[in-house]
């Protein structure tokens, strides 16, 4: 976790006052030492800034019994640590940190813009790029779902579990990963040239290939082909010099498609080759903002939505200069959103929002995952997720309440072992009948139970589950974090965190151990959101019963909106209250806002975020209207140096 | 082609350095000092084998195994006359350089399945996603790097896999890349020995990685500061890169008598086959100094622990297996275990047979060898690191104890008691990279149980 330097604030005096004669080298209560922020020279986490706000803010700090802060105080103490988590909110899961409210105000000046910037293209993007240029399907994403496995590894995603994939503040190419990125290239280019392949070579590649030696102008040729292949434009006069020097250098110690690898390889590893710029151009604004130049606009939209550089349209509407204006960016944005072309980019947007992929990492050792059909389980949870996104209306309230599913959506039940292993594991897992007339249409009401949107499909259940139980923790962690927009800091080091062994307790009479003082400040805002799920075991079946024992779905939300604070009786309440409140629409107005611009939201964001959030609600829940006003914003289109 | 010697301070005065001149400092130094006659810094070869290390199955027979609650006080005992266990039988014959560790903790890892780079690291790396700073196979790479500064290869459950991030480290948010494919890591490391074709291609991307500098830098120019650091880094790589290629050049005949023989193996999607190719490899980088520091992650972190050694003839992925050795009634798992342990200590031991070949100043290179063999998963199967199971072979040119010890360290937490941390504290002081603090600690236990090398590993 990264650490910051404490600022001089009147956070020091504060803690000085109220915390350190408990929290300090000697006593440590809770395991929590403040002296050195006391003095305001030392270093501090993250971690311990989100629980200092939170036991702040909720008031569990100072104890009752201890001389409490004035308002004022704890005004200036909370405005200081705002401050400091600022500085932490860029990290990729650590959006939250930036206060909600804020971010939904309107600001005196709209600002909004992003820091000109270099973004790693994505794995997904190479795929594409590196199959075009290479006309075969020299990589493909299967079994690529997480992690940018089954993708070019030099592509990897470093961004920690939870979050958004694409994170253009994270990606580079350093030592590692730029010689993959090396080995990468060189075999696209190696491909480029080979034989194998559909369709023809480019013309310039056929000529130099023929050739012995190629002349100046079969060079300029083929780099001039390769350059509007990667980079999109025309290379000028020194870059064609610079490279057919270098063609002619290495054909004195190799054959012609070798000196001729060597050149395309080299425009391929370029850094506009493999960084997508988002420099900007023009005379900057009053506040410093300059647009991104036009073909910037073409690319930046292009990959929001799919994961193809510009197609023809785009090309033309950028030569007719449409895209300088927000008119014909939307135009562009409209047209994309609704091709089909964009549908695979924007179920991965639900998909890593929700994590149903993970779910092919889980473990059940009496059920070998080839059992557990986990590639099934997401390519159902994809089709829910189609058949709202093509409906097009209260798309997340659908997410969170829709009471039927796809079971094996794809197709017959083909081979009978794979029959029998569906009767047998799969359907009974969908509350769905084993002799269930496969002839129906889909979705489905399961016929036993009662589901209600994405965290009551199996696919979400069995992902945040583990080898023998539910994860209630994780789940009510994710609700918390990911519906109403809290903080939950990592595991503190040293905590032992393992429920107790007890085969004939329930889940929830197991977790009673995170009721202990230390633990129930973090657990209180998890435990409460993950239990109403205990509805459903760790397959994901619904169920009545647990050990033997009725099956107890009570939990509460507790977020400091009236809304929605208070007890639940079972999933569907939760899911249903929590569908109905414009607190969760916006906290999945940041999530879109996030994986649409590859960074977390700042202050400054808020009018974009307070747009985006009133064309969703104006347009009836529409996730195209969303989509639509994000990639129309100033946080998209401007830049600031 | 022999070298000409060459004095230190004119070879370093020859260099015109750029942007790579910090990272490659060490390593001039070294080609000085090598060209001066001076032995090269101790090897180390890390072996990491997922899904956890079972106490009991680096117990040797002939004294009673104490459980971890009832180790009250140090103790050290002669393995002279004591059998060693199955899992350790290949490297019988080096009994005198062999020290079994027991009872060090890590409780500020992660734990469960992997504590991923917490592992050499000593810290919370909660499933590989917060690389908090350096492993201490990536400071020793560093320090004394070779050609390369690490060379870490490994094998993943996903046999088709080429690489991943989940062990060592340079620094924080630097995780080193765990090469897979053998295929790969060949021609990384022995590539500049080809011949024909292969040669013409090694040319060539070299001429490339000259090209590139100047497009980066250009780049840098027109960009005029913006997204300094991606550039720079990118930069930096290429420099290193080529810095690097150009190397293994020079050291063309040298790599040429080590390299392995490009056999079947490199291409075989059989976990055994593929431990066996990443073996050979790691110890011929030791002999021909393409490194000094070489790490092997068998398995390391999850899901890539679930391998299945179907060459060992055992049909369970090692997921199930982590979960049969909890069961009392399923004996096999125990042996499966305990088998595919023997399988990496049986390649450990034919690495120390090769490195017991090469002369090396009064002695070999096995003598300035230090071969550590562990578990990302620490004790068990949900490792909670409270006893930390580890096996130190080699005495590293006389730094540390000569061998032949059985320690035992106190149950966590009572006098005595010490943490990972100082098992990486005696490897940098053994090494002549001294460090009396590494990772982080345990809130639980006094700084003092972290601090310091182990004074009973010292010679």
């Amino acid at each position: 976790m990264p650490a910051h330097a404490v600022p001089q604030t009147g956070l020091p005096a504060f803690l000085e006052k109220h915390c350190e004669s408990c929290h300090n080298p000697k006593k440590t209560k809770g395991k929590v030492d403040l002296s050195e922020m006391v003095n305001s020279s030392g270093k501090t986490d993250s971690e311990l800034l989100i629980m200092m706000l939170d036991v702040l803010k909720g008031g569990d700090m100072p104890p009752e019994d201890e001389p409490q802060p004035s308002a004022g105080e704890k005004a200036v103490a909370l405005d200081a640590l705002n401050v400091l988590l600022l500085s932490s909110a860029a990290a990729p899961g650590r959006g939250n940190l930036v206060d909600h409210k804020t971010l939904f105000t309107e600001p005196t000046v709209r600002r909004a813009a992003t820091p000109a910037r270099l973004w790693r293209m994505s794995p997904h993007i190479f795929m594409q790029y590196a199959n075009g240029l290479t006309r075969s399907r020299m990589m493909n994403t299967d079994g690529g779902r997480e992690g940018g496995d089954g993708m070019h590894p030099a592509f990897a995603y470093m961004t920690p579990l939870h979050t958004f994939r694409d994170a253009a503040g994270i990606h580079l190419f350093e030592d590692a990963t730029s010689e993959l990125l090396f080995d990468a290239c060189w075999e696209v280019a190696g491909r480029q040239l080979s034989e194998k392949g559909k369709g023809m070579k480019p013309k310039a590649i056929r000529a130099i290939l023929m050739a012995n030696p190629p002349t100046p102008q079969m060079w300029t040729d083929a780099i001039q082909t390769q350059f509007d292949l990667t980079i999109r434009r025309e290379a000028n006069a020194e870059e064609v010099s610079g490279l057919m020097a270098l063609g002619e250098k290495t054909l004195k110690d190799t054959e012609v498609v070798t000196a001729v690898q060597t050149v395309l390889a080299t425009i391929l590893l370029r850094p506009d080759a493999v960084y997508r710029y988002e420099i900007g151009r023009g005379v900057p604004d009053a506040l410093g903002r300059v647009r991104l130049a036009d073909e910037e606009v073409a690319r930046a939209i292009s990959f929001a939505l799919t994961d193809s550089g510009p197609d023809k349209e785009m090309l033309a509407a950028l030569k007719a200069g449409e895209l300088a204006k927000n008119e014909g960016v939307l135009a562009q944005v409209n047209r994309l959103l609704n091709d089909k072309v964009s549908q695979p980019r924007m179920v991965r947007f639900f998909q890593e929002y929700f994590e149903y992929p993970r779910v092919v990492e889980v473990f059940k050792d009496k059920s070998y995952p080839t059992f557990i059909l986990a590639e099934q389980r997401i390519t159902d949870a994809d089709r829910l997720v189609t058949y709202i996104l093509d409906e097009d209306r209260a798309v997340l309230r659908r997410l969170l309440t829709e009471d039927k599913l796809f079971a094996i959506s794809d197709g017959g039940l083909g081979n009978a072992f794979f029959k029998s292993v569906v009767q047998k594991s799969y359907l009974p897992d969908y509350d769905i009948p084993s002799d269930w007339d496969w002839k129906g249409s889909q979705p489905v009401k399961p016929a036993v139970g009662r589901r209600s949107g994405m965290l009551t499909n199996p696919v979400w259940l069995l992902t945040f589950s583990d080898n023998e139980k539910n994860q209630a923790i994780q789940r009510g962690r994710w609700i918390y974090m990911k519906l109403l927009g809290g903080n939950i800091p990592d595991t503190p080091i040293g905590v032992d965190a393992v429920l107790p062994e007890a085969p004939h307790k329930t889940l929830r009479e197991r977790m009673e151990v995170t009721r202990l003082e230390y633990c129930w400040r973090c657990h209180q805002h998890m435990d409460p959101l993950g239990l109403p799920l205990e509805q459903f075991n760790d397959f994901g079946r619904w169920r009545d019963t647990e050990v033997g024992k009725p099956v107890v779905t009570t939990g509460e939300i507790d977020i400091g909106d009236p809304a929605l604070d208070g007890p639940v009786q079972d999933p569907y309440e939760m899911m249903t209250r929590l569908a109905a409140s414009e607190r969760v629409e916006q906290v999945f107005t940041r999530h879109v806002f996030r994986y649409l611009l590859g960074r977390n939201e700042t202050p400054d964001d808020a009018p974009t975020l307070i747009d985006a959030h009133r064309a969703y609600s104006k347009a009836g829940g529409s996730f195209r209207a969303l989509v639509a006003s994000i990639l129309t914003s100033d946080s998209f289109l401007l830049r600031t140096r | 082609m022999k070298p000409h010697p060459i004095h230190r301070r004119q070879f370093l005065s020859r260099l015109t350095l750029g942007a790579s001149a910090p990272l490659l400092g060490p390593l001039l130094e070294q080609i000085a000092g090598a060209a001066e006659g001076e032995l090269p810094p101790l090897r180390f070869l890390f072996v990491v084998e997922g899904n956890s290390l079972p106490p009991l199955q680096i117990h040797p027979e002939g004294i009673p195994f104490v459980e971890r609650e009832n180790r009250n006080k140090f103790s050290d005992t002669p393995l002279a006359s004591l059998k060693l266990p199955v899992s350790l039988q290949p490297v019988e014959a080096y009994r005198d350089r062999l020290t079994i560790v027991q009872g060090l903790s890590g409780r500020m890892c992660t734990g469960g399945h992997s504590s991923d780079h917490g592992t050499l690291g000593c810290y919370a790396a909660n499933n590989g996603r917060n690389v908090l700073g350096a492993t201490v196979d990536g400071v020793l790479g560093t320090k004394f790097p070779g050609v390369f500064r690490n060379v870490v290869l490994g094998i993943s459950s996903n046999l088709t896999k080429p690489v991943d991030f989940n062990l060592s480290a340079s620094g924080p948010g630097r995780s080193l890349a765990t090469l897979y494919d053998p295929k790969i890591a060949y021609s990384r490391l022995f590539g500049s020995v080809a011949d024909g074709k292969a040669r013409g291609e090694f040319v060539a991307r070299q001429n490339i990685l000259d090209h590139m500098r100047g497009d980066i830098k250009k780049a840098q120019r027109e960009l005029g500061g913006i997204e300094k650091v991606k550039l720079d880094t990118y930069l930096e790589s290429f420099e290193s890169l080529g810095t690097r290629s150009s190397r293994l050049i020079e050291l063309h005949d040298k790599i040429k008598d080590v390299a392995p023989t490009l056999d079947d193996k490199f291409s075989s999607l059989e976990p055994t086959d593929q431990l066996d190719a990443h073996f050979a490899m790691a110890t011929a980088s030791l002999i021909g100094g393409l490194s000094h520091c070489a790490t092997i992650a068998s398995g390391v972190g999850f899901p890539n622990m679930n391998v299945t050694f179907g060459g060992l003839g055992i049909t369970r992925h090692k997921h199930i297996l982590g979960h049969a050795l909890y069961s009392q009634d399923d004996p096999t798992a125990w042996v499966e275990c305990e088998k595919i342990r023997a399988f990496h200590f049986g390649l450990i031991a034919r690495t120390m047979d090769a490195l017991g070949k090469v002369p090396e100043g009064d002695g070999t290179m096995l003598d300035r060898t230090v071969i550590v063999y562990l578990s990302d998963g620490a004790e068990t199967h949900h490792s909670r690191c409270f006893e930390w199971p580890m096996v130190i072979l080699g005495h590293g040119g006389g730094r540390l104890i000569k061998g032949g010890h059985y320690l035992q360290y106190p149950d966590y937490g009572i006098p005595g008691h010490r943490t990972m941390n100082t098992m990486f504290n005696t490897l940098l002081h053994a090494a002549g990279a001294p460090r009396d603090d590494f990772g982080n600690l345990d809130p639980t236990l006094d700084v003092a149980m972290h601090r310091g090398p182990l004074a009973e590993m010292l010679a």
